[in-house]
């Protein structure tokens, strides 16, 4: 390349990058995954903000104690749609996070509370719950990764893989436990890590943070990351550049796993108390979360700040419709129907942008 | 046949079987080998994962060991066709007795009555067909469960006269699935007494995850921070309540249904003021051994309202919490 050429490159990045910025707003918007939810997102709050502002007695959405709970609902279905959504960028399914998250949390309560980790056993152990924390995440992982053997191997759909995952683990539930609910209350310094306050901020929002920030660094700023985007966007040019298509699946199943676990933990600490069959359906909740978030069904796209939106949305709608007292017999329509108008509109705007 | 009728042949049997005592046991003794042989099966409508049928299933296992037969327990998984398929295949494989919840009048009426031709005897637990065995329902012989209804009314009066409810109060009452058969019943109950003050309700469906349910309630309670009282209708928002309260800022009195160590705990500490038992370990057990009594001797199982209108409250916790999850 001659000199007079990479002058004239740099020229034109120079003007690419001195675009007046609301051309380059624009232009996220129109190019990012996440691009139109966020619009959605920010319309939505300072809609919510005024309207709290403004009528601050009959619509209480600026009341500490309801965004207390706003954020606590958010943080369990945030985490496990980090790693759903990851795995669907490699262009995989997971079915079974719902039924691993229940499985785990009970396998890390039950670790846990038998090496006396309950607060109130005589000399609660400071190290049990950490020890159940770290025995879940484990099998969480490796669940994974059998799932991805699975799929890989035989080459089956893993909607299919997944599918039957969720079954065998929702039963290994009732197998390892049985249907009582399963007490998880763990001594210190672990109850205050995953489930201590600090004024309207819950300790799981916090870790939700922290693991959406680890994933956007893995997406955007590692190989592993391009890699994902490749094998889900084309797997065969993404063998023909030489990435492993299999190896980098199962990572991707693997943190669909660890994060379905690490969800089940945070959740059953905010609780005390774990319901055998309580995570199902949150499977489908991930990835609704996921497409509200601009993650492409069919692989190849999506984005981190999109996930973490989208999550945020659904619990924003759910809870402005409560606050409005939207018929409580009838809420799942209202839900539902919402979710669909959110996805239609993110869809509008890059549209119209482009 | 209506239920005194029924009633009487229980007893006329009964009072047989009384005058052939000495007979009875000496054939006891005999066919003792044949019993084992005798299989029931137990249809719980309900998810596996469900907690509540856990005492149900110890207590249907108990029955079967002291009247030394089998139970079979397969659930339906809450799909109606899924159980329909698991009394199909019974009926073919000619099982002994059936007992079994009817969370739809339509769905097992072919089914259940072609079972009772062939002369396999069939009762209802925990739910029933909605007309209770009148002509052209679905054939069963007894039904052993709570009457939901009454018992909510027991519970709506007690939550009036010590949460002080009054005319113009709502009451919030968050169940798992508002469309179930003992959400719709329980519900019923509650707004009856409800009513007589001039109070409403409103149901809020928050699903079987607790930290789900506890977001939901928080939320609504914030949102509609008028409500005079929450009354859980199933074992997780009741489970929930007390927390819930305390989140959305409020102080006002919570009840409702179902025992789990949380709910008692929060009944000792005087946080919920009273739940409706419906003693599922009973109806596990009578089921089982009522049909046992059927097919050994022939008698015939008789009605019965397990936990009646009895209420679970500070004065009578203990026996519940020591008994909480196997049989309570």
């Amino acid at each position: 390349m001659s000199l007079s050429q990479s002058d004239h490159i740099r020229k034109a990045v120079a003007v690419y990058e001195a675009r007046p910025f609301a051309t380059k707003i624009a232009d996220w918007i129109r190019d990012r995954p996440e691009g139109g939810i966020a619009v959605m997102f920010v319309f939505v709050q300072l809609a919510c903000i005024i309207a709290g502002l403004l009528f601050p007695e009959s619509f209480r959405y600026l009341l500490q104690a309801n965004i207390t709970v706003t954020l606590k609902s958010i943080a369990p279905l945030g985490l496990m749609a980090l790693g759903v959504g990851v795995l669907m960028i490699a262009g995989e399914y997971d079915l079974s996070v719902g039924a691993q998250y229940s499985f785990l949390s009970i396998v890390a309560a039950s670790i846990c509370n038998s090496l006396g980790g309950d607060i109130q056993a005589d000399h609660p152990s400071a190290l049990a719950p950490f020890i159940g924390l770290f025995a879940a995440l484990g099998i969480g992982a490796l669940i994974g990764c059998m799932n991805a053997a699975i799929t890989l191997k035989f080459n089956i759909p893993s909607f299919i893989t997944t599918l039957g995952a969720m079954l065998l683990w929702k039963g290994a539930t009732l197998l390892y436990h049985g249907t009582t609910s399963q007490r998880f209350k763990p001594s210190e310094p672990f109850a205050t890590i995953f489930g201590g306050e600090l004024s309207v901020i819950h300790a799981s929002i916090i870790w939700f943070a922290i693991f959406a920030v680890l994933f956007y660094f893995l997406l955007q700023h590692h190989r592993l990351g391009n890699h994902f985007y490749a094998v889900g966007g084309n797997r065969s040019a993404a063998i023909a550049i030489g990435i492993n298509p299999n190896r980098t699946k199962t990572i991707a199943f693997a943190l669909a796993g660890f994060m379905a676990a690490f969800s089940g933990v945070v959740a059953a600490t905010r609780v005390g108390s774990i319901q055998p069959g309580g995570g199902l359906g949150m499977e489908l909740q991930a990835i609704a979360a996921c497409v509200i978030g601009g993650v492409a069904l069919t692989g190849g796209r999506g984005s981190i700040l999109g996930i973490v939106l989208g999550t945020a949305l659904v619990f924003t709608i759910q809870d402005v419709l409560l606050l409005l007292r939207a018929p409580g017999f009838y809420f799942d329509m209202f839900v539902g129907v919402l979710i669909v108008i959110a996805v239609i509109m993110n869809t509008a705007v890059r549209r119209t942008k482009s | 046949m209506s239920i005194l009728a029924k009633s009487l042949t229980a007893c006329a049997l009964g009072a047989l079987l009384a005058g052939a005592s000495v007979n009875a046991y000496a054939l006891d003794a005999e066919h003792k080998a044949d019993w084992s042989k005798i299989h029931i099966l137990l249809v719980p409508w309900s998810q596996s994962s469900n907690s509540f049928f856990e005492a149900v299933v110890n207590g249907a296992k108990d029955a079967a060991e002291q009247q030394g037969v089998q139970v079979d327990i397969q659930f339906g998984e809450e799909d109606q066709n899924r159980e329909k398929t698991i009394l199909e295949t019974a009926v073919a494989n000619k099982v002994d007795g059936i007992a079994v919840n009817i969370a739809d009048d339509d769905a097992y009426k072919e089914v259940m009555c072609k079972a009772m031709e062939q002369g396999i005897p069939i009762v209802t637990f925990n739910i029933d067909d909605s007309h209770h065995g009148a002509p052209g329902s679905s054939c069963r012989m007894a039904f052993m469960g709570q009457n939901f209804i009454a018992a909510g009314y027991a519970l709506g009066k007690r939550m009036i006269a010590e949460g002080h409810l009054k005319k113009g109060d709502k009451v919030f009452t968050p169940v798992e699935a508002p469309q179930a058969t003992y959400a719709v019943q329980r519900h019923e109950g509650v707004q009856k007494a409800l009513s007589e003050i001039g109070a409403t309700s409103e149901i809020l469906g928050v699903g079987n995850d607790s930290g789900q349910a506890l977001s939901l309630m928080t939320q609504y309670l914030i949102g509609h921070a008028d409500t005079a009282a929450v009354i859980g209708l199933g074992q997780n928002p009741t489970s929930q309540a007390v927390q819930a309260i305390k989140d959305a800022g409020l102080k006002i009195p919570a009840g409702g249904f179902d025992v789990s160590k949380s709910i008692l705990d929060d009944i000792k500490n005087g946080r919920l003021i009273a739940t409706v038992d419906q003693q599922p370990y009973s109806q596990g057990y009578f089921a089982v051994t009522q049909l046992a009594l059927n097919l050994k001797y022939g008698l015939w199982p008789s009605e019965m309202d397990t936990g009646g209108t009895g209420l679970v409250d500070k004065n009578n916790y203990k026996y519940a919490e020591k008994w909480a999850g196997p049989v309570r």
